[in-house]
């Protein structure tokens, strides 16, 4: 598929070259404790909050669908929209950029602050600024951007990276922020009270006194957007901290950068959205604030308003026929609370600013499946398909996670995996290899007790991310030769004899004849016909076959 | 309410409503809208009194499209108390009536300002703590225009 690839794909970030493979960076991060005790807390407070008001919603489901298809709509005819929100943009007074990657877009923005002849700007919490590293580019051109989030900026005084849409310093706990603000904040601006505490009330007042300083004296703003209407004109940004309303009320210049995946057709599709968005999110009815400007309104905020619509691989994404249906994404961060991975691992294993299932298929979307990370994302899963049952506007993670693998096996060629297959295949094919190999594995299996195997030695990646349970410590061969005094293997092929009664009914079943035949003679008959495998598999001793429906996902 | 409070400055919108103006004069010294240009002015007041586009009740949601009667945004965002009076007339029952009636005019498009409570965050340890940025005390008035 990569021959046929309209659209520029995104590059990945310095920040982000050279990060390792998922599990190797999940690994590092479940060995941190105190993290993953935050992001339990964390995910399970929030979904369980999602939980409650969504169900107050009889018609939540029609509303998910509504949601969905005004995004669909959008993106069918995204060119179309994107042509009547710049005309309606233009017609309110406001100027329109477009960019097609992260430097295009820096430099826009860049320009405008330099316009100004400014050397600071604040920023309302955006992912898509994120994406483009506005903050670095401003930086290197000596433009402080001040983040005004009270989690970014705890992310930002800290030095660090955010590890979940919505709570981007999730990973923190109090005592942490309070170090890092009574260490941080003078240095920038007006400091940390001497007496700080870590109670949560007093660290926000220290935030709200630090930031009112900058909201005051800024002359420009950037900010993303969470809705664009392409029919009016507007731009729509949800929030909770009133930091949003600041930035986008109180300077003489606004500039914000919108990927171009947010248009919505009509004014009316805020219907489905502002119900759809806040519920899933924070788990509130509504959120405290939502602002909504259409371009420059006279006498009232900003005067001076920009917005730089970004491709950055979006249309790239467009172009994929399956993949596109992730575009629909709003960045509520329901797939994340919901996520057994996400749970335990955090949002930085994902190495990018969209972590989580909808990170594992929009980064390798995005960005192409080249890197290390961005090849083994789409395996950051184990499509339990929790992500799909939360998301507002229905993207099917699942499918596409299983898509993207696909795809990956496709240009990899022969992976560890399908090595494995292979031996596994060719092992199983023999019955004297399948002895040999049983023998070997009780070895093992009398050496190891009942501890869990880790990895396989000669099957390296593949049993890395899966653990082994520990072979036992005799086959069923050598249980029946010791038990019966011969092997199974010298039995009759049509065995006349009585017969235990579970097997009998089954025996009786008018659709599976033979089946304790075939059952007792799976390890002894040389295999002739390769296809029943699998069922013959799922008849060996021990797993009988009486699991087999409960094993089944729906 | 204002009392409550403790405000002693307050300022009003050009175009409130004359009745609501006198009964806030009685408890603190007013401003108008046009003294106050500088937003570093508008932090020095304590409060500020307005009335509201539409409210919401399913979602519990005041919008504000900042009209005469309801002042420009930064006026009902900087002062720490905004005291909001609502018309029973104007409660819609839920978002998308409220979506319907607030579509913005071709060539006079107003902003929209939907608040649903107090500013707050749950940025830290997801504990709730009101009151970051925006106004720390909301107090929304609920006229029943029949009485
Ligand atoms: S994929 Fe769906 S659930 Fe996940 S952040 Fe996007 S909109 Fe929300």
């Amino acid at each position: 598929m990569t021959t046929t690839t309209p659209g520029p794909v995104q590059e990945t970030s310095p920040v982000f070259v050279g990060m390792p493979k998922f599990p190797t960076a999940a690994r590092e991060a479940l060995a941190n404790t105190q993290q993953r005790r935050n992001l339990k807390h964390a995910t399970h407070t929030i979904r369980d909050k999602r939980a409650r008001v969504v169900a107050e919603v009889p018609e939540w489901e029609a509303l998910r669908v509504a949601g969905a298809e005004a995004k669909d709509e959008a993106l069918a005819h995204l060119g179309d929209y994107l042509e009547q929100l710049e005309a309606s943009l233009t017609a309110n007074g406001a100027t329109v950029h477009w960019a097609r990657d992260a430097a295009e877009a820096n430099a826009i923005v860049l320009g405008i602050v330099q316009a100004k002849g400014v050397d600071e700007v604040v920023k309302v919490k955006s992912m898509v600024t994120q994406e483009i590293e506005l903050n670095e580019a401003l930086e290197a051109a000596g433009v402080n951007a001040w983040e005004t989030d009270l989690a970014e900026l705890i992310v930002q005084l800290g030095h660090d990276r955010p590890s979940h849409i919505l709570v981007p310093a999730i990973h923190r706990n109090r005592s942490e922020v309070r170090d890092i603000f009574r260490r941080e904040m003078a240095a920038v601006g007006r400091p940390a009270p001497d007496d700080l505490t870590d109670d949560p009330a007093r660290l926000a007042e220290a935030a709200r006194l630090h930031l009112r300083e900058k909201f005051l004296r800024a002359k420009v703003a950037v900010s993303g957007a969470n809705f664009a209407v392409a029919d009016t004109g507007t731009l729509v940004v949800v929030e909770s901290e009133g930091n949003g309303r600041m930035c986008l009320t109180l300077p003489d210049t606004l500039v914000s950068v919108v990927g171009i995946e947010k248009v919505l057709p009509t004014w009316d599709d805020l219907a489905p959205m502002l119900q759809l968005l806040p519920r899933s999110s924070t788990g509130e009815r509504m959120n405290p604030y939502t602002t909504m400007w259409s371009g420059a309104h006279d006498g009232d905020g900003p005067q001076d308003v920009h917005v730089v619509l970004l491709d950055n691989g979006r249309s790239h994404v467009l172009a994929d026929r399956v993949g596109r249906q992730a575009l629909r994404c709003i960045r509520c961060s329901a797939c994340l609370n919901v996520c057994p991975v996400y749970e335990r691992t955090g949002g930085h294993a994902y190495g990018s600013v969209y972590p989580g299932p909808i990170g594992a298929v929009l980064n390798p979307m995005l960005r192409g499946t080249a890197s290390d990370v961005d090849k083994s994302l789409p395996y950051a899963s184990s499509l339990c398909g929790a992500c799909f049952d939360a998301c507002p506007v229905r993207i099917d993670i699942p499918e596409l996670l299983v898509e993207l693998r696909g795809r990956v096996v496709e240009q990899e060629g022969r992976t560890a995996e399908s090595a494995a297959m292979a031996a596994a295949a060719w092992v199983l094919s023999d019955p004297k290899r399948l002895s040999a190999a049983q023998r070997a594995a009780t070895t093992a299996g009398r050496l190891l007790g009942d501890r869990t195997i880790r990895t396989v030695p000669g099957l390296g990646a593949w049993s890395n991310a899966r653990d082994v349970p520990t072979p036992p410590t005799e086959t069923f061969r050598q249980w029946w030769s010791r038990e019966r005094g011969r092997g199974p293997d010298e039995r009759p092929r049509r065995d006349p004899g009585p017969r235990p009664r579970g097997d009998r009914r089954r025996d009786d079943h008018p659709r599976r004849p033979r089946a304790d035949h075939r059952r007792r003679g799976a390890l002894a008959r040389p295999r002739r016909d390769p296809r029943p495998l699998r069922r013959e598999r799922r008849r060996l001793p021990g797993r009988g076959s009486a699991r087999r429906p409960a094993g089944r996902r729906r | 309410m204002l009392r409550e409070h403790g405000c002693a400055t307050a300022v009003l919108p050009t175009g409130l409503e004359a009745a609501w103006a006198g009964a806030v004069a009685g408890v603190a010294t007013l401003t108008a809208e046009a003294d106050v240009t500088l937003d570093a002015e508008l932090d020095a007041v304590d409060a500020v009194v307005t009335a509201a586009a539409l409210g919401i009740a399913t979602t519990g949601t005041i919008v504000l499209d900042h009209g005469p009667d309801q002042g420009r945004r930064a006026l009902t965002l900087v002062p720490d108390v905004h005291v909001c009076v609502v018309r029973a007339g104007q409660v819609v029952h839920d978002v998308p009536e409220a979506v319907a009636r607030l579509r913005p005019e071709p060539g006079n498009a107003r902003p929209l300002t939907w608040v649903s409570g107090p500013s707050a965050t749950s940025d830290i340890e997801l504990e709730r703590v009101e009151g970051v940025h925006g106004p720390r005390t909301l107090v929304v008035v609920l006229v029943d225009e029949e009485v």
